[in-house]
């Protein structure tokens, strides 16, 4: 997608796919990117998380381009089944067709535009709308129309009406998602070198992975950048915002011992040793799992492997963030509903191998953790709550963030680690380097390859 | 049963709930703590909306998925003085009005209670309405009773607001 004739070269080494440096000529929107990001992105300006124009930019060039996580395949059992969910602020239906096939269309009737399905999934042969109960059937053509012959004679041809289809949906481990850029790579390259340390979380025990039911909704006045640069690699936050977390003894002190790891498309993943959530409070038979994973893991990849068991926190660019930690799995996706606000849909998921009992607790360790009453979860609202109000007056908005931490210490992982871990990581765990990465990979999208006169 | 002891039942109720009222206003968790039986299961379900409206399972996620073990970790998290959430407190004003008392052969209570909680915190504000379902437990002592099992079923599907501290 980058157009390299423009963009400088990564002054990295070669080994370390970090995204191009941000060319300060380029226009991005009405702005020039050098005075919104560093070419580094070591500072990114305030009004990159407040400017309309830039919000109405990134539906275009990233929600509408980006593969975007859609469902879980187990929620989606037989032919029939469907789930609505929106891409960026579209709203779709994800449904499997009468040959199994999944299929994404816009939820919205092509005759005057209103919500064909309502609901957040069930199983079904149609979707009537209901202003003029045009009614499409799971392959998204336009299957009745009431009074077709009297209305409009032979003017309507239905083959030109069905609904609208997103050209590419596909799924890794169980995870489908969807684009609608015709010119997208394949789910597999837009992953990249992520699926390596995706397949660690999603393919660790025979039999695989499996969501708990229900999905966890919850809205919170924040760009949705915020929240996906922090799952990306914030760990420095910790101590000071979930310090309520440390001292009941949910998990330890954090130390500086760990990756921040970026694989380039603005994916990344960090951990502590031993996984995030390590603590003495409210145990559970998980810590059981996770060594016999860790073991496994060992054996097939000596023992630096160890470190990658849980693999940690992390963000698939643009807006779904997972965490695979010491006590559960989940993860979310941030969507964006205005330049200030999302909304947060969050899953659990376990192994299908696990027992029922386990299942169960993992669940309640999950919710109790970072549910939207999670008592890790709680106060990072609060906090990025903050954030956003503070930059609507004519001052906030002015200045930059800073993400310097950690800058010039990342090199290959497989330098740290070993074969055959990808990426590139920093020698601490307190490091912006996947911030840095995000926003590189942020202003790539953004970036118009004609140059601001 | 005879409407006097119906009555007496009801009262009974009402004044549990007039004291857990003023715990939960108060956020005087600790104490709140102790209106609950050890073996206490406290449920708020996510809802789904699904064609034959609103579904909720006990095997699906919770808002509020605890045990007695569970509930006192959160609010040993809320006594902490670095829980941002409620740095400064939020003010709390519960109504709730019992619509229903059944008596079990079992000597077990079920009580069904409408639920308003309006909350103002620093930098929002929020309400919740919503369906208690509560099984109380007869005290040994003969005074009041214990919470045994609480499920609520909130109005709003998805939760309007970040951060959701409050115990319904």
């Amino acid at each position: 997608m980058n157009d390299s004739n423009i963009l400088s070269p990564s002054s990295d080494t070669d080994a370390t796919p970090l995204p191009p440096l941000i060319p300060a000529d380029a226009a991005m929107g009405e702005y020039r990117a050098g005075d919104l990001l560093a070419p580094d992105g070591s500072s990114v300006d305030r009004r990159v998380f407040v400017d309309e124009g830039l919000y109405r930019l990134e539906q275009e060039r990233i929600f509408a381009k980006c593969w975007l996580y859609l469902g879980h395949e187990s929620a989606l059992p037989e032919n029939g089944s469907f789930l609505t969910m929106t891409m960026g602020e579209d709203p779709v239906i994800l449904v499997r067709d009468k040959t199994g096939r999944l299929r994404v269309y816009l939820n919205s009737c092509t005759h005057r535009g209103a919500r064909v399905c309502r609901v957040d999934s069930g199983v079904t042969t149609s979707f009537k709308c209901p202003y003029h109960a045009w009614t499409f059937n799971t392959e998204g053509q336009l299957a009745s129309v009431p009074r077709l012959g009297p209305v409009y004679g032979d003017k309507l041809d239905r083959s030109l009406h069905g609904l609208r289809e997103a050209p590419h949906v596909d799924s890794f481990g169980g995870m489908i998602f969807a684009s609608w850029d015709p010119q997208a790579p394949t789910l597999r390259e837009y992953l990249g070198d992520m699926a390596f340390y995706l397949d660690l979380m999603l393919d660790r025990m025979e039999g695989g992975t499996e969501l708990i039911g229900g999905v966890h909704r919850w809205t919170i006045n924040v760009n949705w950048k915020i929240p996906s640069e922090n799952f990306a690699g914030d760990h420095y936050h910790v101590s000071s915002t979930h310090g309520a977390g440390v001292e009941m003894g949910y998990r330890s002190r954090l130390s500086n011992d760990g990756y921040c790891i970026q694989t380039g498309n603005g994916h990344s993943i960090g951990s502590e040793r031993g996984g995030a959530q390590q603590g003495t409070a409210v145990k559970t038979d998980y810590d059981a799992f996770i060594a016999q994973m860790r073991s496994e893991l060992v054996d097939r990849y000596g023992e630096s492997a160890s470190a990658f068991v849980p693999i940690g926190v992390g963000t698939i660019f643009p807006n779904m963030s997972f965490l695979d930690s010491a006590r559960f799995r989940s993860f979310r996706v941030w969507h964006p509903r205005g330049v200030d606000k999302i909304e947060v849909h969050s899953w659990c998921l376990v192994d299908k191998a696990m027992p029922a009992e386990l299942k169960a607790a993992v669940r309640k360790q999950y919710s109790l953790a970072f549910g939207p009453g999670g008592i890790f979860e709680q106060d990072d609202g609060d906090v990025w709550q903050s954030v956003q109000d503070n930059l609507r007056g004519h001052i906030g908005r002015q200045g930059r963030f800073n993400y310097q931490m950690g800058l010039g210490r990342e090199a290959p992982t497989s330098s740290r680690y070993g074969p055959p871990f990808p990426g590139s990581t920093s020698d601490i765990l307190m490091t912006e380097a996947n911030q840095r990465a995000f926003y590189r990979h942020y202003a790539s999208l953004m970036a118009d390859p004609r140059c601001k006169p | 049963m005879t409407d006097v002891m119906n009555t007496q039942l009801w009262t009974a109720v009402e004044n549990f709930y007039r004291r857990e009222t003023l715990l939960l206003q108060d956020r005087r968790y600790r104490e709140w703590l102790e209106l609950m039986d050890g073996s206490i299961s406290y449920r708020v379900p996510v809802t789904t909306s699904s064609l034959n409206g609103l579904e909720s399972s006990e095997d699906e996620l919770g808002y509020y998925d605890e045990d007695f073990e569970l509930l006192k970790a959160r609010v040993a998290k809320l006594e902490s003085k670095q829980s941002w959430v409620e740095q400064p407190p939020s003010r709390l004003r519960y109504f709730i009005q019992v619509v229903d008392v059944t008596h079990q052969d079992d000597g077990l209570i079920i009580a069904r209670s409408n639920l308003l909680l309006l909350q103002y915190r620093w930098n929002m504000e929020q309400q919740f309405s919503g369906g208690r379902t509560d099984l109380l437990m007869p005290r040994e002592d003969g005074g009041s009773f214990l919470l045994r099992n609480r499920r609520v079923v909130l109005d709003r599907q998805a939760l309007g607001n970040q951060g959701l501290s409050v115990f319904f």
